[in-house]
């Protein structure tokens, strides 16, 4: 719906997809970005305040390029009625655990339920247990099961992996694998037809529609 | 501040608030001064006196289990997330997973036994931050209120009674509702920006305006809602610009903020967008104006420009208010139904 695209070289493909992250504080949802987003890693990250945007692009293959607008949102509780306003236009959804803290993975999922209730309908939704690198030295500190997770997810229709942003581990095949499942095709055909109109300008009323779709933001009662 | 024949290596009082005192305030605070004088001005002192016993029953009440496993577990996640290059504030990595185990209880006795890689001002900061959620239930712990708390107790040499006592001052009078549970607060502040925006900035605004973001009171009048834009402010008045401004010009704002009072927020808000309008006007997507609004203030340095750019801002408001009327203003009328806290909120 937000996704965007134009085309450069002939046979190019170039869209842009929204991307949302989701998940407990802490869990590293900043640090899976910024791993992303720039290669690095902080031992102690600070926690976002309300939300912050990134963008990343990435080569599918030669010919296809993919752009992520990524929204990383804030993870305590009281944020949680501001996050609609984060997914609602989305086209995919990365919802993060620490897999050495079990509550984080309910929060997960409670996550997951939401968006598959309010979120774009065809969203694609990876969930990642981050942090796997503590458990590569203390296999003790383990406290979500891998088989359980990806049960769990199979059974959700997630895209699933187990990632560390301080190691990399599997965290370019998290993204990648998810613009690969990105409807890239039509979103280059529908941005077309969008350039032609309006070139480099976003729909609005689309931006809107979904809005309402979505039933505005949670909880705001103001 | 010499002339005024006080000591300035730790001073207890401070002149009366004046227009000459505001002009020095403006220029900045010195270093050594500035937070006895945040204190001073702030009405530190008088809050203490009405309640001399408040921090210490309050770390007793800690100590009697009246915090929240939620709160504790918040805090204890943020205390090595809080200024973590500042090297008062940083533990030794290699055995920072013991703190967790041996995490709370208030005084830390209980910690004895484990090795002891916290320093000072993360024990104090741990202590603010658990007296203030019991303190003050409708609040709790709030992500934001670590940083303010951090700066606190560094310019208030590790005083954690007085770095208690501003937190409270900030959250009560300067923002009120801002970090509550619901962060209803935090979005009227938003809304409050946005309409001072839309009034002072208008060629900024009908860029600004894609209503894309909160809506601004009732849901079923779209018509109000907010551009995409303001979910990057968010973090600028519950931070109190910790994180979005350089730390130099943070430490100014914040010497405006504890003499002035809240507008100071809003002008510095304005002074951002204003700042950025060439940019803005340059680009037309709603993203693209989220990035370049995101990113300003990171680079904002020039805190004499930015504080004179305010003055005059200030005096435009103060015409415009004469001419107008605060009432008459669109502002006004949008936020007819929060009209205490609107004031409370822009009081010139
Ligand atoms: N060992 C290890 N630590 C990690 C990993 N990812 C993040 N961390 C650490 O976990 C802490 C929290 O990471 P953040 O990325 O800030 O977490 P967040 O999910 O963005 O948290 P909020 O912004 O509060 O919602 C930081 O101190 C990180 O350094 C990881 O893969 N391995
Ligand atoms: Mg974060």
């Amino acid at each position: 719906m937000a996704a965007r695209s134009q085309q450069g070289r002939p046979g190019a493909r170039f869209a842009q997809f929204k991307l949302v992250l989701l998940g407990e504080s802490a869990v590293g949802k900043s640090s899976l970005v910024l791993r992303f987003v720039k290669d690095q890693f902080d031992d102690y990250r600070e926690s976002t305040i309300g939300a912050a945007f990134l963008t990343q692009t990435i080569a599918l293959d030669e010919q296809t390029t993919v752009k992520f607008e990524i929204w990383d949102t804030a993870g305590q509780e009281r944020y949680k009625s501001l996050a609609p306003m984060y997914y609602r236009n989305a086209n995919c959804a990365v919802v993060v655990y620490d897999i050495t803290q079990a509550s984080s993975l309910d929060k997960a999922k409670s996550w997951v339920k939401e968006l598959q209730r309010q979120a774009n309908e065809n969203i694609i939704i990876a969930l990642a247990g981050n942090k796997a690198d503590l458990v590569a030295e203390q296999p003790d500190k383990r406290a979500v099961q891998t088989a359980d997770a990806q049960a769990y997810a199979r059974e959700s229709n997630l895209l699933f992996f187990e990632t560390s942003a301080k190691t990399a581990e599997n965290v370019k095949e998290l993204f990648t694998e998810i613009a690969k499942k990105l409807p890239i095709e039509q979103a280059s055909q529908r941005g077309m037809r969008g350039a032609a109109g309006r070139p480099g300008g976003v729909d609005l009323g689309n931006r809107q529609e979904a809005g309402g779709a979505a039933g505005g933001p949670g909880g705001c009662n103001c | 501040m010499r002339s005024y024949g006080l000591d300035t290596k730790k001073p207890f009082r401070f002149p009366p608030k004046s227009d000459k005192i505001k002009r020095y305030v403006r220029k900045g605070i010195p270093q050594a001064l500035r937070g006895a004088a945040w204190f001073w001005y702030a009405g530190g002192p008088s809050r203490v006196a009405k309640e001399p016993d408040l921090y210490r029953n309050l770390l007793e009440r800690v100590d009697k289990g009246e915090l929240s496993d939620n709160d504790r577990e918040h805090i204890e996640r943020d205390l090595n997330r809080t200024f973590p290059d500042n090297i008062r504030f940083k533990s030794d990595p290699t055995t920072t997973s013991d703190i967790q185990a041996g995490a709370g209880g208030g005084g830390g006795k209980k910690r004895k036994s484990v090795p002891e890689p916290e320093t000072p001002i993360v024990r104090a900061l741990r202590r603010v931050l658990q007296t203030f959620a019991v303190h003050n239930p409708g609040i709790g712990y709030c992500q934001s209120l670590n940083f303010i708390a951090g700066l606190l107790l560094i310019f208030l040499d590790e005083d954690e009674e007085k770095a208690f006592v501003l937190l409270e001052i900030v959250t009560s009078v300067h923002l009120p509702g801002t970090h509550g549970v619901t962060l209803e607060g935090a979005n009227i502040d938003i809304a409050v920006l946005m309409s001072c925006v839309k009034d002072s900035l208008p060629a900024i605004w009908e860029k600004l305006d894609d209503k894309g973001g909160i809506p601004a009171g009732d849901p079923s009048a779209s018509a109000l809602r907010l551009p995409t834009v303001s979910l990057a402010t968010t973090a600028w008045f519950m931070s109190l610009f910790v994180g979005t401004l350089p730390i130099e010009s943070v430490l100014r704002v914040w010497d405006c903020l504890f003499f002035e009072g809240s507008k100071t927020l809003f002008r510095i808000a304005l002074a951002i967008f204003k700042a950025g309008e060439r940019q803005i006007l340059a680009v037309s997507d709603p993203m693209e104006i989220f990035q370049v609004v995101q990113t300003i203030p990171r680079a904002m340095l020039d805190v004499n420009g930015l504080m004179e750019e305010l003055i005059e801002r200030r005096r435009e408001e103060r015409r415009r208010d004469v001419r107008l009327g605060v009432a008459g203003t669109d502002a006004g009328v949008l936020m007819g139904r929060w009209k205490g806290r609107w004031r409370s909120r822009t009081r010139v």
